[in-house]
């Protein structure tokens, strides 16, 4: 018991083993994981030639977005990835068509998956609700589109301004009667609140994936 | 205790029956020592046993639930397919079936799957002339894009539509055409590749997005 | 009392601790500050979600990031200085050795904290990381390596001082944690923050980290203080000695592994999940050597466990460790978790090992560590007694809040008829209980807060002495 060159290997190698099992080899095995076709070639086996392929990388203001998103710990009460069919409920209520696999996340240099849903998952929200004008009433005062929600409003993300002339810009949040601002005001979006709902807008899993249909 | 400042009574821990750190350790190496002298030693049996239910148990697991190791299986309950039955049968090349997987990958955004587009922003396609109409127009709107008014089923329209010509191959355009223009209430011909490589030629990838006019100056309807 | 053969070269008990004092004190004093920030952070957020109103105007102080940051104040301010404190004074008593260059360690610990505070302020301004138990932000994250570095390594310096010749199965368990964090630590970062992994290898990377925090860190040296004040307080020999080293040894092959069952049913291969489940099952083993040794050891001395503050803590604690991780290895297995996973009940099993375990350990050992570092007796009793008993009542009451709660909840969740607002609605009245209980563990450690500082300010605290009206004396004298 008290061979203590023996012991440091022990030591070393119990967790050397697990890393090399867990970490390292997951990383072999997803390392070269590439976007593919829907579908896969019934003759080749590999991806069918000419068909788009998916995931794509994300772009724009999506990414700046996701950096709100992060900044924020939207994560710490919704999940990003949907469970398959038969297991939990994620399919019935709506979150996607189909399970998401590793190939989904590819592009992603933070994996945002999540492992709480106070909310509901939002792997597919940018699909469940199309409209910036909804996240941003949402986000605004999350009461306003769901009246008994908990999520914290985010109205820091909006700036309350006199309103220039005699119309209210383009870009004001049209206010149901409960919730407006005083006369003479308009509440409009920042930056970062155009760049969070560009990032939920662009939360969708539209595209099938040849491993993802076997479930 | 012998070093009684060593084992002041702070804390009651310190109390007669306590152990002082050398005596914690004697006392263990002489447990270690120690062999079992009367009766049957129940629970290393007992740990041993249970050890290898538990190792059995688990291993079982393993072998049943792994998926083959196959880092693309999410469902332990599937088994890896066997080296995918490879088929000499080629897929016939379809352009609306290919056309369509293109519609959603580059088209939907704007146009949406409904080809309804978005009421004021962007122009459906479903049931519009312009889909239906001189294929001309079309093909070199996805090649080079389209800016300014335009009027689309009573309704002006004021967006831009980017360029597509470097991304899309001819085969990809001529898919989507052919897809667009069959989808929801159209019903249009199908538009050969040639057409779209022939067009290509002519007008190359403008660096300005056309404008409707420029376009129906250069193929007057007829 | 029992005659012990001391030979003369030894160094004198007194004299280790000496060495240990201003190291111990900078450990114990940080780790009861983050402790009290930890717990104003934890009832902020915990008030917060269930009136999604309160203080919402404020930016820094949003749910995502106070939740982040009571979490890393807890972990790395309490949980980190705690175990630089009572992991470093066991193992140099059970090494019979002074701790050298103390003043190293004091500026090491000095940095640890700074890049503790630094973290904490640069999540709540918005630099957060989004990795969960990683959430630090980059900037000061090799601060904080750097510094354990050093801590850590005093650790091992005192290890290969030692003056005996047994290896007691605590200082395996501090020799092996101190060993395995910094490298969870550092391949965690690495491979998530600095230079990110394909995907959701990213994910596993991310689960093994912080399940192997808990499991190689936190959990170790919880152990290592159980095995030490146990059989000392008590004065009777462990059970079944021999069994603890194959509980050491099986506790390192399968908590290392058993991380990935945070990712059951996600975009994780299969194999990986089922490996993680098996791990978790076969965590049975070191638990129950754990189990058997503790308990039966304390079996048919609870006189003592009532009586020495340490011993309730510690005993508490052991306890703890049994039932959270009998909970863990059930909660992984894929039926369960497919209730379980995504609901409040994690959040319960998380506080579960990190609270009703790990810390009330921690408490017992610096009941019975401070007063040695600076030879001064507690001064209130009943300021022990109300520590143990909010902190023991408030834990109980939030973890069964969580587990009934968070069960119906993913009960609910799973149940298509139910929209998603009532199941959030039907989890609200279990986290006003949480909310609760946070009022019971503040009151708990303001209790202890007020007895540290107490007993580290007041210099006219005597010394006790054996024998006379100590507050702590023998229970048989009471």
């Amino acid at each position: 018991m008290n061979n203590l060159p023996l012991t440091f290997c022990g030591i070393f190698f119990t967790l050397a083993v697990a890393w090399v099992g867990i970490v390292l080899t997951n990383q072999i095995q997803y390392g070269d994981l590439e976007p593919t076709t829907e579908q896969l070639d019934p003759k080749t086996g590999g991806p069918i030639e000419g068909d788009p392929l998916y995931p794509e990388k994300p772009v724009g203001l999506a990414e700046q977005g996701k950096k709100v998103y992060m900044d924020l710990g939207c994560m710490y009460c919704h999940t990003q990835q949907v469970r398959r069919k038969d297991f939990g409920n994620d399919y019935n209520r709506s979150w996607g068509k189909r399970q998401s696999v590793a190939r989904d996340y590819i592009y992603q240099n933070r994996v945002l998956l999540g492992t709480m849903r106070t909310g509901p998952d939002l792997m597919t929200v940018g699909e469940r609700l199309p409209t910036s004008a909804w996240h941003h009433l949402h986000l605004y005062n999350p009461t306003i589109t769901s009246k008994e929600s908990l999520m914290p409003p985010y109205s820091f993300l909006y700036k309350k301004r006199k309103i220039k002339g005699s119309e209210t810009s383009k870009y004001a949040l049209k206010l149901p009667p409960d919730f407006t601002v005083e006369e003479g005001y308009e509440v409009i979006p920042g930056y970062r609140a155009n760049a969070l709902v560009a990032y939920l807008l662009s939360l969708k899993m539209s595209y099938d994936l040849p491993e993802a249909q076997r479930d | 205790m012998k070093h009684s400042h060593d084992h002041t009574s702070l804390d009651l821990s310190t109390n007669k029956s306590g152990y002082s750190d050398d005596k914690l350790k004697d006392i263990h190496v002489q447990s270690l020592r120690e062999k079992p002298t009367k009766g049957f030693p129940l629970l290393p049996i007992f740990m041993l046993f249970l050890f290898s239910i538990l190792v059995f148990g688990c291993a079982i697991y393993i072998a049943l639930y792994s998926g083959g190791f196959d880092p693309l299986i999410y469902n332990e309950q599937l088994k890896p397919v066997k080296k995918l039955e490879l088929t000499n049968s080629t897929v016939p090349f379809d352009y609306i079936t290919h056309g369509k997987k293109i519609y959603n990958r580059d088209c939907v955004v704007c146009h949406q799957s409904t080809g309804l587009g978005v009421p004021g922003v962007f122009p459906p396609l479903s049931g519009s002339k312009w889909v239906t109409g001189n294929v001309h127009l079309s093909v070199n709107i996805i090649l080079s894009g389209l800016m300014g008014p335009i009027e689309v089923g009573g309704t002006v329209y004021n967006s831009v539509m980017p360029p597509l010509g470097s991304q899309l191959t001819d085969r990809d355009i001529a898919g989507v055409l052919s897809f667009i223009r069959q989808e929801w209430e159209n019903n249009a011909v199908e538009v050969s590749e040639d057409l779209i490589s022939k067009l290509r030629e002519e007008q190359g990838l403008r660096d300005t997005p056309w404008t409707i006019e420029e376009l129906l100056s250069l193929y007057p309807e007829e | 009392m029992s005659p012990v053969n001391l030979s003369n070269n030894k160094i004198k008990l007194s004299e280790v601790d000496q060495s240990m004092k201003w190291a111990g004190l900078l450990f114990i004093i940080s780790a009861t500050l983050w402790l009290l920030a930890g717990t104003a952070l934890g009832m902020i957020s915990s008030y917060k979600m269930h009136n999604s109103n309160f203080l919402a105007n404020l930016e820094w102080l949003t749910f995502g990031r106070i939740r982040s940051a009571h979490l890393n104040a807890v972990i790395y301010g309490w949980c980190n200085n705690a175990i630089f404190a009572v992991g470093l004074w066991i193992m140099a008593r059970l090494a019979r050795t002074k701790v050298r260059h103390l003043g190293l360690l004091i500026i090491a610990g000095i940095f640890w904290n700074i890049a503790v505070t630094i973290g904490i302020i640069g999540i709540l301004t918005g630099h957060m990381t989004s990795v969960e138990w990683l959430e630090i932000p980059t900037y000061i994250t090799p601060l904080l390596a750097i510094s354990y570095c050093l801590i850590g390594v005093w650790g091992i310096i005192v290890f290969r001082d030692r003056q005996s010749e047994h290896i007691y199965i605590s200082q395996w368990y501090i020799l092996g944690a101190l060993f395995w964090f910094p490298w969870i630590y550092s391949v965690a970062q690495i491979m998530i923050l600095f230079e990110p992994a394909r995907g959701t290898v990213q994910s596993l990377t991310n689960w093994w980290f912080a399940h192997n925090f808990l499991g190689l860190w936190l959990t170790p040296m919880g152990l290592a203080a159980a095995y030490y004040f146990i059989p000392k307080v008590i004065g009777r020999p462990i059970h079944s000695y021999y069994l603890s080293f194959l509980g050491f040894w099986t506790l390192a092959l399968f908590y290392s592994w058993a991380g990935v069952h945070h990712l059951i049913g996600g975009p994780v291969p299969a194999w990986a999940v089922s490996l993680g489940i098996t791990a978790s099952v076969m965590m049975v083993i070191p638990v129950l050597v754990a189990a058997i040794n503790h308990h039966m050891t304390v079996l048919g001395h609870f006189r003592e466990v009532i009586e020495s503050p340490t011993l309730r803590f510690v005993v508490f604690g052991a306890l703890s460790y049994t039932l959270v991780s009998f909970i863990g290895s059930t909660m992984s297995l894929r039926s369960v978790n497919e209730i379980s996973h995504f609901t409040h009940l994690t959040v319960g099993h998380a506080h579960h090992g990190v609270y009703a375990f790990f810390t009330m350990i921690m408490f017992g050992s610096i009941y019975f560590i401070l007063p040695r570092l600076i030879h001064r007796e507690w001064p209130s009793k009943i300021l022990i007694t109300c520590h143990f008993w909010f902190a023991a009542l408030g834990i109980t009451i939030m973890i069964v809040a969580l587990h009934v709660g968070g069960w119906l909840q993913g009960l609910a969740m799973n149940n298509p008829e139910l929209l998603f607002i009532d199941v959030m609605k039907g989890t609200i009245p279990w986290l006003k209980a949480r909310t609760v209980s946070g009022f019971f563990l503040a009151i708990a450690h303001i209790a202890f807060a007020i007895n540290v500082f107490w007993i580290v300010l007041s210099v006219k605290n005597k010394p006790a002495v054996i024998g006379t009206k100590a507050l702590f004396t023998s229970p048989h004298a009471k």
